[in-house]
């Protein structure tokens, strides 16, 4: 059992999708609360959509975009479409692997002429440090996969254009 | 023949390639050193400015091989940062 974190990104057309990412069920829920400006500012610059909500147990407006959550808010650039993803794979430490898909992903994180994510990039080298790492310090927060396993190591990430989830 | 010629070809890449990864290892190493725990973006630009851009993808592996450290952390001002620094604990030699 896990605590799922999710957050929901708009693109330009109004259409949005849905981010899940499970902690384990021992997980603060203070310190994940705490967290979440910050998980969501790790995924915010690896997207050009917007992110309208977040949630776990309860679900929180992101809509006011104030106080902590400045600095990111439903304001989504044209070119935002959920379709085109990027997807993060992780290898667990039990050799499972977990699969995130980010919508409307910022297509400049790509490596140019090529569907491999740019694993150098500072937005992108700290959201696969938060996924292997966690966030650390007092109150941090350290994702899991659906089994409850540790993600250890971030195998590949890659474009993943899909279908649009309502 | 083509054998042959084949193994030295394949034998000069993996040399040539070896001898950059350790050079640009050793580039990481001394940035961090020199630098301490600084931003990821603080060394990021140290490298490509000393020349050495080309080991920015080497920086997760060397953090799994426990030569370096990565690290989230929430500063007491809220904001997160993205620290790179020398190796923390016993890692893996290289």
């Amino acid at each position: 059992m896990t605590v799922d974190f999710f957050l929901v990104i708009q693109d330009a057309k109004g259409m949005t999708s849905r981010v899940e990412i499970p902690f384990p069920n021992n997980v603060s829920l203070s310190a994940l609360q705490t967290n979440i400006p910050s998980i969501a500012g790790l995924v915010q610059d690896l997207v050009t959509g917007g992110l309208v909500g977040a949630g776990f147990t309860v679900n929180i407006d992101l809509s006011a975009a104030s106080g902590d959550f400045s600095g990111w808010g439903p304001v989504a650039s044209l070119a935002s479409d959920v379709q085109e993803k990027a997807e993060f794979v992780a290898r667990t430490v039990n050799g499972f692997l977990k699969r995130i898909n980010l919508p409307t992903i910022d297509e400049g994180i790509f490596v140019p002429q090529s569907p491999e994510v740019d694993m150098t990039d500072p937005a992108v080298a700290a959201f696969v440090t938060f996924l292997e790492d966690g966030i650390g310090g007092a109150g941090g927060v350290f994702p899991v996969d659906s089994r409850g396993e540790d993600l250890v190591t971030v195998v590949e990430a890659s474009e993943n254009w899909g279908k649009r989830r309502r | 023949m083509v054998t042959i010629a084949y193994r030295r070809r394949v034998d000069k890449g993996l040399c040539m390639a070896r001898q950059s990864v350790q050079e640009l290892e050793s580039a990481v190493l001394e940035a961090v050193q020199e630098l301490g725990e600084v931003e990821y973006e603080t060394l990021s630009n140290e490298l490509k400015d000393t020349g050495y851009g080309a080991a920015l993808p080497m920086l997760r592996s060397m953090k799994h091989n426990g030569q370096i450290s990565m690290r989230l952390e929430r500063g007491e001002d809220g904001v997160l940062r993205h620290l790179v620094g020398p190796a923390q604990g016993e890692g893996i030699p290289f």
